[in-house]
């Protein structure tokens, strides 16, 4: 059953992100699956939150939680023995065999699925694949950056400099597109930040995974909340948690206000 | 199961008065992955129309103050795949299933109708002339109570299976369209339907739903429908489902100390896909620690 309460097993705080580890019996995730986590003990908020599974491995589940609001503020607060309700592991995760030669990029929390992604290519193909991660400001994660660079091919942007290249990631995928061959691209991060990249991979005419978001009610298909918009026809949609929330970057109607609508 | 919990709507045996609400449960097995079905009461599917809907463009939720608002627009795959591939699959279970029908015309409402009660396959069926989120099909025939009891005469000529009425907390006399669905030949009324409702992104000046306006749902819309099944209960004597805002079994036992017959349960399955179950366990206690023969007892048992 894709139900359960996990122990909090670590918290580390990485300036707004707050790492944590919980506990599962046997779950076997994929890189872009999520888990749906209830945000409050007493009189939950009515709608569960969806998070990225960052690492899925040992009997422990590791998610990467940036605070935005009234349900990630109270996560913020979990400590070490809280239980944690959710639902996981659900929706479709990235197709790991489609390249050879990928390229990874993250805005932001969407470092969180592509980083569980680069572990397990690297473990598949030996080598770990680069991983692009942009950044506001180089403080915003803490001591991660640090961290994850001895971890992972990691290159970073910051858009005051302040680590890594000044810059967009976008701009920092432009700079490495020029530069090296690759055969396709994974990505999540902000609509924004996914819009923007359109160009770039129909430049180099290469194929691209991504992961997007929308709010979600059931997280498992039943209710039709977490529609985006499907490229092609008008008025056609997608489900995030069900059919997503990766999708081929194709199938999705980017411009305008995005797949979201938001 | 507790044999005290089952209770009897329009001919049909309930194990226990807890169903699911129609859009909350998909078309049904989904939810299979976290309980076992056939301890429900019984199971109302999604809305379904005579042709595909795409639904409405997004965002199509906002969590609100103790509930949600959606503006799903009745996303579904049309009848005939709904009957191919998913009553199909209910069918096969031990659990009465209420398909939701819905529509813009008359028409259509007869067609669907029509066709799933061929189907053999619904114990009944569930006019949804309450939709909040489509522009035609719904409300127009759910506000006025000439428009429905029209449909359901026409309806009721068409099928042989139960017809249940969901109606919309706004209807302006609830008591007398219940009286007057009653007369037309209505074998139960739902009751209600979300309540419609907005929200607004005061930085962007947007709505916060792409269709602008919604549905709400959840604990918030609880009192609403108590009050509902109660004006109800005094002028009619045919079943009355109870949903809205149900979260636990006091919740649900509120309602059918109003009216209810039996009670469904919508947004609680997303906060916990449990719910139903918790609420089995909660009113079996209640009936044994109260003494009573059957839950039967405490329907309308209000005391004004
Ligand atoms: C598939 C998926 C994976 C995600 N992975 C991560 C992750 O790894 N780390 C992380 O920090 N965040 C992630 N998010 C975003 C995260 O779900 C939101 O930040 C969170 O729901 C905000 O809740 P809140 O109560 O703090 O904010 P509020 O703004 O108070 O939330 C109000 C409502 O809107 C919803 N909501 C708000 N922002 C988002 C959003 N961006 N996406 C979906 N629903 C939203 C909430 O769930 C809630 O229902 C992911 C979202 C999706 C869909
Ligand atoms: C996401 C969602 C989809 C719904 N879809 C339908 C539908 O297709 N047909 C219908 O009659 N009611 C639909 N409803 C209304 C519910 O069946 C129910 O009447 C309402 O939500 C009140 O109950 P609740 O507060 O327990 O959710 C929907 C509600 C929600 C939240
Ligand atoms: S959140 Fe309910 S269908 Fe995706």
């Amino acid at each position: 059953m894709p139900r359960f309460e996990g122990e909090v097993l670590e918290v580390r705080e990485y300036g707004q992100g707050r790492l944590f580890r919980v506990a599962v019996d046997s779950l076997a995730a994929q890189p872009g699956q999520f888990a749906h986590l209830l945000c409050g003990e007493d009189s939950p908020r009515t709608l569960r939150r969806p998070f990225s599974i960052m690492d899925c491995s040992d009997g422990s589940l590791g998610l990467l939680v940036k605070v935005v609001g009234e349900g990630t503020a109270w996560l913020a607060g979990r400590r070490v023995g809280d239980r944690l309700d959710m639902l996981a592991p659900l929706g479709r995760g990235f197709n790991l065999e489609l390249y050879e030669r990928p390229l990874l990029v993250a805005g932001g929390t969407g470092l969180a699925p592509l980083h569980f992604l680069a572990k397990r290519l690297e473990a598949a193909k030996g080598h770990s694949p680069r991983l692009l991660w942009g950044l506001s400001c180089g403080e915003d994660f803490g001591a991660m950056p640090a961290w994850l660079e001895r971890d992972i091919d990691l290159s970073i942007a910051t858009c005051d400099g302040s680590a890594g290249m000044e810059g967009t990631v976008i701009d920092l995928l432009g700079s490495e597109l020029a530069r090296a061959d690759y055969d396709g691209v994974f990505a999540c991060g902000p609509e924004a930040m996914l819009d923007a990249l359109g160009p770039l991979i129909r430049k180099h005419a290469l194929p691209c995974q991504v992961s997007v978001e929308q709010r979600m009610a059931c997280g498992i298909g039943v209710c039709f909340g977490c529609a985006v918009k499907k490229s092609g026809e008008e008025q056609s949609y997608l489900r995030v948690c069900l059919e997503g929330p990766v999708f081929d970057y194709s199938d999705l109607a980017w411009g305008g206000d995005g797949p979201g609508g938001a | 199961m507790d044999s005290r919990l089952a209770v009897e709507l329009a001919g049909i045996r309930l194990r226990n008065p807890v169903m699911v609400c129609s859009g909350t449960f998909g078309s049904g097995s989904e939810y299979g992955d976290f309980l076992d079905l056939e301890s429900l009461g019984a199971l109302v599917t999604k809305s379904v129309t005579l042709n595909p809907r795409a639904g409405n463009p997004p965002p199509r939720i906002w969590e609100t103050p103790s509930g949600m608002l959606n503006s799903i627009g009745l996303e579904n795959k049309g009848v005939e795949r709904f009957i191919q591939e998913d009553l199909a699959h209910l069918s096969a279970l031990e659990l009465p299933v209420i398909a939701s029908v819905a529509g813009s015309s008359v028409e259509e409402y007869v067609e669907v109708a029509g066709r799933l009660s061929d189907s053999g396959r619904a114990s009944a069926l569930e006019l949804n002339v309450s939709c909040p989120n489509v522009k035609r099909g719904g409300v127009e025939f759910g506000l006025e109570s000439q428009a429905a009891c029209e449909l359901v005469t026409r309806v009721k000529e068409r099928c042989g299976v139960p017809i249940f009425v969901k109606l919309s907390p706004l209807v302006p006399d609830m008591g007398a369209m219940a009286r007057l669905l009653q007369e037309a030949g209505a074998d139960g009324l739902s009751l209600i339907n979300t309540v419609p409702g907005m929200a607004v992104d005061i930085e962007g000046k947007k709505p916060r739903l792409g269709a602008v306006t919604g549905g709400l749902s959840g604990p918030a819309i609880h009192p609403i429908a108590v009050r509902s099944v109660w004006t109800a209960r005094q002028q009619v004597g045919i079943p009355i489902i109870g949903m809205g805002g149900i979260t636990d079994w006091r919740s649900a036992l509120e309602l059918i100390v109003a009216g209810a017959n039996a009670v469904a349960v919508g947004t609680a399955n997303f906060t916990d896909p449990q719910a139903t179950i918790k609420i089995i366990g909660g009113m079996e206690s209640f009936v044994q620690a109260r003494g009573l023969d059957r839950i039967g007892e405490l329907v309308g048992s209000l005391r004004v």
